[in-house]
């Protein structure tokens, strides 16, 4: 079962990968840096995220977020998908 | 001024010649010599370059010392001569503030039972240069663990501290925008944004507390963990307050270290930081009062650790500077195969690139910021690096 995201999530995620084709999945697993986004695109992605949701990312979680995946933000916005469940950064 | 003569303008010759905490026994000879061959001198240069380079502390000290305003027959012949014991008395009276303030925050960090090393301005200045009119301290840098952070920011906090930036008219400290603050945290693993408060006294416009948590950068591939140079560290006093520095062959590291990474950084090129004279300074007073042992210990955990060519980097321009300051040899076992690296910059940005002139030209040459091909990523203050 393909992983599935609030609208709003998708919509800003796919916004911040150029390199991710429409037409593939937005995987859990999919990683951001696989993708290109470099540090300063990360950080403006994390903004988008945080003011969306208005959810700002905890201080602990920050320092992992290289190689932060979809399902990890997902799950720091209170949106994760529905094959992770409870999907924790750094794991 | 020992050693081969430098292909350097006059003004950079003076300047390297009188940045030494023990200058040359004939420095009055050698001074007037050199003066006598290039009459067209530029001191307005001179104290331009003595500033940017941070050593116009101690170069005022050496020239009001040896009285080198004045020949041998008495002519002036330097100006400005009230500039130097300005300066001197002034980096004085400056870091006897600050010794008076961060004497106190160690007070407080010692309370909270915070494990920490101070690296860098403190323990030179007090434990090395051993006179508070030589070498200006910008701020208080505190290498603890990470999961300190909470106790360090506690202390900091009920000292008045604030992470932040001065307003421009220099009557508050104002949060630093989130993208900043994510950027850093996200970004800049080894350091945490600094803590600040206002001075309020022409000397002092801000104290600067600052925690980092490696000596190394993020992406240089060498382990982060302080702790073995927490464990290391040396007991002393400073600021009349029990602290703790690193060990004699743990300064040798990080001076070469963070040599290494401060020549190189973008940020650190762009706030015209990256090739100062002082830091060079800092490296052969390390040197000189090493001992063999501490040496032999240097050595070793420079190769376990695997920071040899940012050793070789910094002790390989050193000599270049002060050739009699580096033990024979000890560059060389640190050089690698590929020395490309050295005239490099950028690459702990990710972005390296090379140089299109050489060390001691661009060393001092004021324009070399404008020649970087890419500019750094990290938002915020650039004051506070």
């Amino acid at each position: 079962m393909p992983d599935s995201w609030p609208s709003a999530f998708e919509k800003i995620m796919r916004a911040h990968l150029p390199r991710l084709d429409p037409a593939a999945p937005l995987t859990a697993t999919l990683r951001p840096a696989d993708q290109g986004v470099d540090s300063l695109a990360l950080v403006s992605l994390l903004l988008e995220l945080e003011e969306e949701f208005d959810v700002p990312v905890p201080d602990d979680a920050l320092l992992d977020l290289h190689s932060v995946d979809v399902g990890q933000l997902a799950a720091l916005m209170g949106c994760a998908g529905n094959a992770l469940g409870e999907a924790e950064v750094g794991r | 001024m020992t050693g081969p003569e430098l292909e350097l303008p006059a003004e950079a010759r003076l300047l390297v010649a009188l940045a030494r905490l023990r200058p040359d026994t004939d420095v009055r000879g050698r001074v007037h010599d050199l003066l006598t061959r290039h009459e067209e001198f530029d001191w307005g240069r001179f104290v331009d370059l003595a500033s940017r380079h941070m050593v116009l502390p101690l170069i005022s000290r050496n020239v009001l010392r040896n009285r080198l305003s004045h020949d041998d027959d008495g002519r002036q012949q330097m100006p400005y001569a009230w500039l130097y014991a300005d300066v001197y008395q002034g980096t004085r009276r400056r870091n006897l503030a600050l010794s008076d303030e961060f004497g106190w925050v160690l007070g407080q960090l010692n309370a909270a039972g915070l494990r920490y090393v101070i690296r860098k301005g403190p323990a030179l200045t007090d434990g090395l240069y051993r006179d508070p009119g030589t070498r200006r301290i910008s701020d208080l840098d505190v290498l603890i663990r990470r999961t300190d952070l909470p106790v360090l920011a506690e202390v900091a906090t009920a000292a008045g501290y604030d992470v932040g930036k001065v307003t421009p008219t220099g009557t508050r400290i104002a949060p630093f925008d989130r993208r900043t603050t994510l950027y850093w945290q996200v970004n800049l693993g080894n350091v945490a944004l600094p803590y600040l408060k206002l001075g309020h006294r022409p000397e002092v416009e801000t104290f600067i507390l600052s925690p980092c948590f490696s000596l190394f950068q993020p992406n240089a591939g060498l382990p982060l963990s302080p702790d073995p140079f927490l464990e290391r560290a040396t007991p002393t006093v400073i600021y009349g307050q029990p602290a703790r520095v690193l060990d004699p062959a743990d300064q040798l590291i990080d001076a070469c270290v963070q040599l290494h990474a401060e020549a190189t950084l973008l940020y650190y090129i762009e706030s015209d930081k990256d090739l100062t004279l002082r830091k060079f300074v800092d490296l052969v007073e390390l040197l000189h009062v090493s001992t063999a042992q501490d040496l032999s210990r240097f050595r070793t955990r420079a190769h376990e650790l695997g920071c040899g060519p940012s050793v070789h980097y910094a002790l390989h321009y050193t000599r270049q500077l002060y050739p009699e300051a580096v033990p024979p040899g000890l560059a060389e076992e640190f050089q690698p195969a590929d020395t490309a690296y050295l005239d490099e910059y950028g690459g702990f940005d990710g972005t390296p690139k090379r140089w299109d002139v050489g060390f001691t030209e661009r060393m001092f040459d004021r324009g070399r910021r404008h020649a970087v091909e890419v500019r750094s990523n990290v938002p915020g203050t650039r004051s506070s690096v």
